[in-house]
């Protein structure tokens, strides 16, 4: 058994796999998400304007923990995160880490559909209810769910031409712009850009779902440009959107402003239209409904390969749990707080134990090898 | 004893359960009196001739020149079965042993001869009027096209098999035959073309027809349903039509059709949801027009679905959207009317729904009466008695315009029906009721599959190279190739001569 260990492809079923292209939907569309509307005001704590660059940076690092990840995967038996832990940890221990895991995910929907729903209630329905918003959200997340990961891929696919097509109204702020707002360049100590940095990973988060998506991808050795192809878009994109509003306000305004994305598209007027926002805002649903599917899906694959529940009960569960969850989080502090917890686990998530987790994998690879060469002998 | 030949074998017939005797079969039939038994012969002992068939369904003139004047001619020379069979000159005239099978030939227009009173040897002689009672022509007059063919098929399967052969004139179109309804067995040809079509379609096809049990099927539209992938959907997964043109077309570019006897539309598979708002008028016209004709039809979708959903949500909820110069008339309009907009429209889209359903159950002599009564009067009292204002009067009517341009009846159905769940959506939840029912929407046409095949190919899941024959109608030197979702088993329609234009061709 020298080289390899394991077989190289680890899929599903083949009626249940997607085409390796999709791997750029799914993990583009995951990562994009509600911290658009918001990301400008967070990341400029730091090195202000120069946060641009430390949030390319943090886009680059992405492309070491993806090659990680498929390490990972690779050496995984079923080739996801499930069958790496009860591998490397046993069964119980496994599981438990697996289901840490899906408490992370479920962090990641609340903190999705928590922050469009502020959104949602300061902008639009200021008298709504906010369970009432939760459980709209998560009724129509569920039904899309529940088609299965083909339909999410659908989805995602329409999730993500849809937003898109907003990007080129960025072009009318762009007219009010004053370029002198970026100077002077990198007047900031290298404690400020990693600051900045630190507040950049929330918005890229949603690359750890490959853990659980690669054994549905087609011919997985093609995916991996596809998956670094995502990233890089991922990246790209809140990257205009933090140039453009870099250019549109000073830093003072950007302290004090909320969410800039969206005070950004009022100034685009239309003869018939007055209020652009309103567009940007109805369009979010789009970006955030695709991360919550993806996220729920994930959910349901954990609870269906730990506890063994099945599908429709285990969607049921996760929904449920979520929208409990949500219940006592009326006040708009909390989404700052679940914005810190969840930087926090992401950090620890991709930069902490994805690497350990790669260390420990390929120790053990060398240690097995050493071991069955003398018994080859 | 055997039974003799394969088709009966597919009818699941109500009394296959005993073997009759010949007896048998005569009693019941006797008992209606369109049933008629004689001998051409009195009198004479040497042998004894029954002819029997139902009056109702023959055709006389081939009883009395070929079949009873053949058998008084030589009437010396029949001493078996065989002789008869010879001396008649119709083309489909046999000889059975099972008084079952004489059964079911007789009440599909047979004769029955029986010589000398045998038990077990009959003589079975096609003698069934087919055309009586149906219509020979039709004009396509429910999918109208004005350039183009005009002649659409009939309740007759035979001839709407001859239209269909007329047109694809290849060995290659193959015809196979099974039977359905318990009471009805009721004729259902599937067609394909041989070598094009993927043997995966034709297979299912084939499966879930045979697999249908029903006593009577009245129409094809019975079976569309019936074998549908998914029943609890509002959106028709076969395509129906009654032009002969777009069956042609679908069979050739690797469909399959299933004709059923007795309906003039004819239900193609598998379809994708673009299919039902090409028109074969789109290929008639020059590209340039077709395809500005085809992308008004799809923009009108989107139209007739949101068009009023967007307003009740907008003067609902959104109305700090519009700019002053058109909230002014939008309040003018509404001034007067006591409901919120949600009622307003939801009492609008069903009265139009009225006016259709009217339009679509009266004759057509009173229906121009009921267009001038609904359309002007009606519209014309609701505004002036401040029920609904004049700009959803507007809209309400476009959209119900707009709907009516989808070529295929069934899909303009199902875009009216999609109207109110995104009114009542908007009503409840404005903008953001309808992205979530967009999305719905969305979930919903992707998990549907025709045939096996995604609903949504070739937009998701995206297949490249499909374009040139969808939102657009490329000219017909880019449409050479086949759809490839449809997984054809020849790719090439047609080759074109490579001849491309230059400046100053020589």
């Amino acid at each position: 058994m020298g080289s390899g260990g394991y077989p190289v492809e680890k899929q599903v079923k083949e009626s249940l796999t997607v085409s390796p292209y999709l791997l750029w939907i799914l993990i583009h569309g995951t990562q994009m998400g509600g911290t658009l509307l918001i990301f400008q005001s967070r990341i400029i704590k730091g090195a202000e304007m120069d946060s641009l660059f430390s949030f390319a940076a943090v886009g680059i690092s992405f492309h070491f923990i993806i090659a990680m990840m498929f390490f990972l995967l690779e050496n995984a038996p079923d080739g996801d995160l499930i069958s790496l832990h009860n591998q490397l940890f046993g069964k119980r221990l496994g599981s438990l880490l697996t289901l840490a895991f899906y408490a992370y995910i479920l962090l990641f929907i609340v903190n999705e559909l928590r922050s469009y729903m502020e959104v949602i209630h300061v902008w639009v329905f200021p008298y709504t209810q906010l369970w009432m918003l939760s459980l709209m959200f998560l009724l129509t997340t569920a039904y899309l769910v529940s088609g299965g990961l083909r339909v999410i891929t659908g989805i995602l696919f329409v999730c993500i031409i849809v937003p898109t097509l907003l990007i080129p109204t960025l072009y009318f702020p762009l007219k009010q712009a004053h370029w002198t707002n970026f100077l002077p360049l990198f007047n900031h100590s290298p404690y400020e850009f990693a600051e900045s940095a630190y507040h950049s990973l929330s918005t890229l988060l949603g690359v750890e779902f490959l853990l659980l998506l690669y054994p549905f991808i087609k011919n997985q050795k093609k995916s991996k440009k596809w998956a670094h192809l995502a990233v890089a878009h991922s990246t790209l994109i809140p990257l205009i959107i933090a140039f453009v509003s870099f250019s549109f306000f000073n830093i003072q305004q950007l302290e004090h402003t909320i969410w800039p994305t969206l005070i950004l598209s009022k100034v685009i007027r239309f003869p018939f239209l007055e209020r652009f926002d309103y567009i940007y805002i109805f369009i979010w649903f789009f970006v955030i409904i695709s991360a919550c599917c993806v996220g729920m899906w994930g959910g349901v694959r954990i609870l269906k390969k730990t506890v063994g529940l099945k599908a429709k009960p285990s969607l049921w569960l996760t929904s449920g749990i979520v929208f409990v969850i949500m219940l006592p989080m009326k006040s708009p502090m909390t989404i700052e707080k679940l914005d810190s917890a969840m930087t926090l686990s992401g950090w620890i998530l991709l930069y902490g134990y994805i690497p350990l987790l790669c260390i420990w994998v390929s120790l053990s690879k060398w240690f097995n090898k050493r071991k069955s060469i003398p018994n080859e002998r | 004893m055997e039974r003799q030949n394969g088709p009966v074998k597919d009818s699941a017939n109500l009394n296959n359960d005993a073997r009759k005797t010949i007896a048998e079969v005569f009693r019941l039939a006797r008992k209606s009196s369109d049933f008629h038994q004689f001998s051409p012969f009195e009198g004479d002992d040497t042998v004894r001739i029954q002819i029997s068939y139902y009056q109702s369904l023959v055709d006389h003139m081939k009883i009395n020149r070929f079949l009873v004047s053949e058998i008084q001619k030589n009437i010396e020379r029949l001493n078996d079965p065989e002789d008869i069979k010879n001396v008649i000159p119709l083309d489909d005239v046999k000889v059975t042993h099972d008084a079952d099978e004489v059964g079911k030939k007789l009440i599909k227009g047979y004769a029955v001869i029986r010589l000398n009173e045998a038990e077990h040897e009959f003589i079975l002689v096609n003698v069934s009027q087919e055309e009586l009672g149906h219509r020979q022509s039709n004009e396509t007059e429910n999918e109208f096209s004005v350039v183009g063919p005009k002649v659409g098929f009939v309740e007759n399967i035979d001839l709407n098999i001859h239209l269909l052969r007329q047109q694809i004139a290849v060995p290659e179109l193959v015809v196979e035959e099974i039977t359905i309804g318990t009471v009805s067995n009721t004729r259902v040809i599937i067609v394909y073309l041989d070598g094009v079509t993927n043997d995966q379609h034709v297979q299912t096809a084939r499966q879930r027809l045979k697999a249908i049990h029903l006593d009577v099927v009245f129409d094809s539209s019975l079976l569309d349903q019936i074998i549908s992938d998914n029943s609890n959907s509002p959106f028709p997964q076969f395509l129906s039509t009654e032009r002969v043109d777009r069956v042609i077309y679908a069979v050739t570019s690797g469909q399959v059709a299933v004709f059923a006897d007795g309906s003039p539309y004819v239900i193609t598979g598998p379809s994708t949801f673009l299919d039902f708002f090409i028109s074969p008028e789109d290929y008639f016209l020059p590209w340039i027009l077709g395809s500005f004709f085809r992308i008004i039809r799809i923009l009108s979708i989107f139209f007739s679905i949101f068009a009023a959903p967007l307003y009740v949500a907008v003067l609902t909820y959104h109305f700090e959207v519009l700019p002053e110069t058109l909230i002014e008339p939008l309040i003018i309009s509404r001034n007067q009317v006591p409901f919120p907009p949600v009622i307003e429209a939801v009492f609008l889209e069903l009265t139009i729904e009225l006016l259709r359903e009217a339009g679509a159950r009266l004759p057509t002599k009173i229906g121009q009466t009921l267009g001038i009564v609904g359309g002007i009067v009606i519209g014309q009292a609701t505004v002036h008695a401040a029920l609904t204002s004049n700009i959803l009067l507007i809209i309400v009517a476009l959209s119900a315009l707009a709907s009516f341009t989808t070529p295929i009846f069934k899909m303009a159905n199902t875009i009216r029906l999609l109207r109110f769940p995104f009114i009542l959506l908007a009503g409840i939840w404005g903008g953001l009721g309808l992205v979530a029912g967009f999305l719905i929407l969305a979930g919903h046409l992707l998990r549907l599959r025709s045939l096996g095949t995604p609903y949504l190919v070739p937009i998701f899941p995206f297949r490249t190279g499909n374009f040139a024959d969808s939102v657009i109608r490329a000219s017909f030197q880019y449409t050479t190739n086949r759809s490839k979702f449809l997984k054809p088993k020849s790719d090439k329609r047609y080759r074109p001569k490579e001849d491309k234009e230059d400046i100053d061709n020589e």
